[in-house]
């Protein structure tokens, strides 16, 4: 399979910061159809706002159609399911795009709707592209479909995109918390770090919204706390205890709140 | 503009967020500070006990009370007591309270006046940190060496 698609412009490297950001934090854009192309084919990311802008930036002969996906990157909203076949048709459908056209979906996204390349999905034809952003562009450049690797497991990248996203927590939350006592900086960020990594790891069994999971997972967070007090302590008082339990719920909320991006 | 403002929010929200389980996460900081050792048990009264100390005391109707003998035991039974004026006291080697027992010797009346002397018996723990016995009245006060018994 071909694509009938031409670049105007070489495409350059995406920018690094740009890369680091978007590792660290969700960074939303418009959930929108933008591009001025006529061709009817259609990119379909995240709505991750460096993404977009580096895709309409190289005046790519076709329309970007970026999801309602908590700004986060395309492998990042696959992950934590934000990727979800019938929320992408209602949005392809509202864009009154036509028949025929080809729908190019990054690999990872694709993989969560269990899509693959050539699949008709409506009228549509869907043409499975990197998730990397240059890889992207190459892929649509060269005309040619490149080898594509399959996606690493979805939970494999929620740990790895929720290490980052707590990174990039972390780095926001040390100074108020540096602010208190280091003990506190210390007590706080390991435990946003093991709520992340057990928000990674429980994201899929439930459906409920990211809030809810962080909440859970804080209140398993926090009987494992208790657990180990009660093994490893003597003489603690438990009333001394409920607060800081309190904080660690706190700091598991919002990091499911993060997980799910900014909506 | 947009995602500007989405990002300074997501930020505004993350440094409340971090104040609040900071101010909550920081009795944690305070319990490490101030977690103490385990409370040595509260001696209970009406069981038996290894490592006791049989006190013998003279109180006196108008002078200091006397320290006669002190004796370990190796098992018995706090004395219990009903309160009262004077304090037995077992005091550690910088004079912290160990032991605190209030007892009130009754001089009694009698046909040939009222008796000038009370002589008690008591048990109270042998406390390993205990290193003086002093037995305090109205009347004064004595201070009793434990080190002496050991």
């Amino acid at each position: 399979m071909t694509l009938p698609i031409t670049v105007k412009s070489a495409p350059p490297a995406y920018p690094l910061l740009a890369r680091l950001a978007g590792l660290l934090w969700s960074l939303p854009a418009p959930a929108q159809l933008s591009g001025d192309s006529s061709s009817g084919d259609v990119i379909v990311v995240s709505n991750h706002a460096p993404l977009v802008r580096y895709l309409l930036a190289h005046q790519i002969e076709l329309n970007v159609l970026a999801l309602d996906s908590g700004g986060l990157m395309p492998a990042a909203s696959a992950a934590f399911g934000h990727a979800r076949e019938d929320k992408v048709i209602a949005a392809l459908r509202q864009q009154a795009l036509l028949p025929g056209a080809q729908l190019l979906v990054p690999i990872s996204m694709a993989a969560a709707m269990r899509w693959h390349d050539g699949q008709r999905i409506e009228d549509w034809e869907v043409f499975c592209i990197p998730d990397d952003p240059a890889g992207m562009l190459k892929c649509i450049q060269e005309k040619d479909p490149q080898a594509l690797r399959p996606p690493l497991p979805a939970v494999v990248r929620r740990l790895l995109y929720g290490l980052g996203l707590c990174l990039g927590q972390m780095l926001i939350f040390a100074v108020p918390l540096w602010l208190f006592s280091l003990p506190t900086l210390a007590i706080g960020l390991a435990g946003m770090l093991f709520s992340s990594l057990l928000l990674a790891l429980i994201w899929s069994v439930s459906s409920c919204c990211g809030g809810a999971k962080g909440l859970l997972a804080g209140l398993m967070l926090v009987g494992l706390t208790a657990l180990g007090v009660m093994l490893f302590t003597e003489g603690l008082a438990w009333s001394g205890l409920l607060l800081p339990l309190l904080g660690l719920c706190l700091l598991s909320f919002w990091m499911g709140m993060i997980f799910n991006g900014a909506k | 503009m947009k995602i500007r403002f989405a990002l300074q929010v997501q930020i505004l929200l993350s440094v409340i967020v971090a104040l609040l389980s900071g101010y909550l996460l920081e009795g944690v900081a305070v319990l490490a500070q101030t977690a103490v050792e385990p409370p040595a048990a509260t001696p209970q009264p009406f069981e038996t006990r290894l490592d006791m100390l049989l006190v013998k005391l003279r109180f006196f109707r108008s002078a200091a009370p006397e320290v006669v003998s002190v004796e370990p035991l190796a098992e018995g039974r706090l004395t219990v007591t009903q309160g009262g004026d004077c304090t037995i006291l077992l005091q550690d080697e910088q004079g912290r309270p160990v032991y605190t027992l209030a007892v009130a010797p009754i001089f009694v009346r009698t046909e040939g006046g009222t008796r000038e002397m009370v002589e008690r018996i008591l048990v109270i723990p042998n406390d390993a940190l205990a290193r003086w016995l002093v037995v305090s009245c109205l009347q004064g006060e004595v201070k009793y060496d434990l080190a002496n018994n050991r």
